[in-house]
């Protein structure tokens, strides 16, 4: 039987939120979707059904959610299936988008999560049918989320920074589906060091993002 | 170092689609309802918003983007699970969808105060989606598990020996924690809870119940 805190325990990811909770948000501040910019693509693609945005969009992404996917052992055509499927969903919900509460990546990285969590599921053939979920059905309830693309910048340049053995802990969490021991055994590491990495991962990321807005 | 997973490490968990579906079910649902966890999933999505950005390309056949954009030409029946009730209307969305009718007029167990109603059960991971009531003021009784046990509260409030628990709140046990919750005594108590083993009586003399448990 596993455990919970065998899939997700993970220091790393806690302090680089943390970071951001105590970051000095401007509440007031609107993000005008720079233009060129894939922020200003999907606002585009919600509003008038741009379609060389949409193009734009693709061309960016498509080829890097197809290795978010194969990493986790889809099939080529799988893979294809499945961004076809988070695309689509894309274009149907660019009206909902809004760049004061989301870069581009963050909103679309949600989406490509909750779509192939959800495929994986039925392609099991689980009896369980859970409802579909979208996180950006959120925004309803009217809690301020702020991961703007100026958010997602800083957090990118501190994954930047991190020493290669933090920052490849961190891809691990987020893009191969297996548990600590399993990474642990397949990097042929302690667990202790696997657990240690991510901790430093995150504290590195916290000084840094620090000095960043001081 | 505390083998109880924290909530901290759920969300980041559930923002890196790491998690077993039915905790997938209960995080999601208690991020409709919790202002400061919602913050820090959307934190956490950052990153993976720049982590995926930072990926190198895999080719993609040439054909992709025109059976997308043929696709998005086509007009879906607008399938929304319409709200059953308005009695249902201060639960989370998500658990809605999966809700019959009125949560009061579902088919439940009940025991001396206790209600319990079960709503999914995923064979693949073993873990089990309840809902539970309890009567303002009764306690359940006290009990340790074997496996992990998360429970969302829905509607009331409950104090066991880890803390008070309201509304949005998601209590987090294992074999760690043996308690004995106590529902608010103002208010009936309604919680999701999800586990992936049963319960362990503790009481001194609740225990030698344990044999007849049905799980």
């Amino acid at each position: 039987m596993f455990f919970v805190k065998d899939f997700c325990r993970c220091g790393c990811i806690l302090v680089v939120a943390k970071i951001l909770g105590a970051m000095d948000l401007d509440a007031e501040q609107t993000v005008d979707a720079a233009s060129g910019s894939f922020e200003s693509d999907l606002k585009n693609v919600g509003q008038c059904r741009d379609k060389a945005a949409f193009k734009r969009l693709f061309l960016h992404f498509a080829p890097r959610l197809k290795t978010y996917l194969r990493k986790l052992n889809a099939s080529d055509e799988l893979c294809e299936d499945i961004i076809q499927d988070v695309m689509v969903t894309i274009w149907r919900r660019a009206p909902q988008y809004d760049p004061n509460r989301a870069a581009a990546s963050t909103w679309i990285y949600t989406i490509a999560r909750n779509r192939r969590i959800d495929i994986f599921r039925r392609r099991r053939g689980d009896e369980v049918e859970f409802e579909e979920y979208y996180e950006t059905d959120l925004v309803p309830s009217g809690f301020d989320l702020f991961a703007t693309k100026e958010v997602e910048s800083k957090i990118a340049e501190a994954i930047d920074q991190l020493p290669e053995k933090q920052s490849q802990m961190l891809r691990i969490f987020y893009f191969e589906d297996k548990t600590h021991l399993e990474i642990a055994e397949e990097l042929a590491l302690p667990l202790g060091t696997v657990k240690s990495r991510l901790r430093l991962a995150i504290n590195k990321l916290r000084s840094l993002i620090e000095k960043e807005s001081l | 170092m505390t083998n109880r997973v924290t909530l901290d490490e759920l969300i980041s968990g559930y923002a890196a689609g790491r998690l077993p579906d039915a905790v997938n079910f209960i995080v999601a649902n208690h991020l409709e309802l919790s202002a400061a966890s919602v913050q820090l999933a959307a934190s956490c999505n950052c990153v993976g918003g720049a982590l995926i950005d930072a990926l190198p390309e895999s080719r993609v056949r040439s054909d992709l983007l025109d059976d997308i954009l043929k696709a998005t030409e086509e007009e879906i029946a607008v399938e929304t699970k319409s709200s059953n009730s308005s009695a249902n209307a201060d639960l989370p969305s998500l658990l809605r969808k999966h809700l019959d009718g009125p949560v009061e007029q579902l088919d439940w167990r009940e025991f001396s105060g206790i209600g319990e109603y079960d709503l999914l059960h995923c064979d693949r991971d073993g873990y089990h989606i309840k809902l539970v009531k309890v009567r303002a003021g009764r306690a359940v009784p006290q009990h340790t598990h074997d496996g992990d046990e998360l429970t969302l509260i829905l509607r009331g409030a409950f104090d066991d020996v880890t803390g008070r628990y309201e509304r949005g709140d998601l209590a987090i046990a294992n074999h760690e924690v043996d308690h004995r919750p106590i529902a608010d005594s103002q208010v009936d108590c309604l919680c999701l809870a999800v586990s992936n083993a049963p319960i362990r009586l503790s009481g001194s003399l609740t225990r030698y119940l344990n044999p007849f448990l049905r799980f």
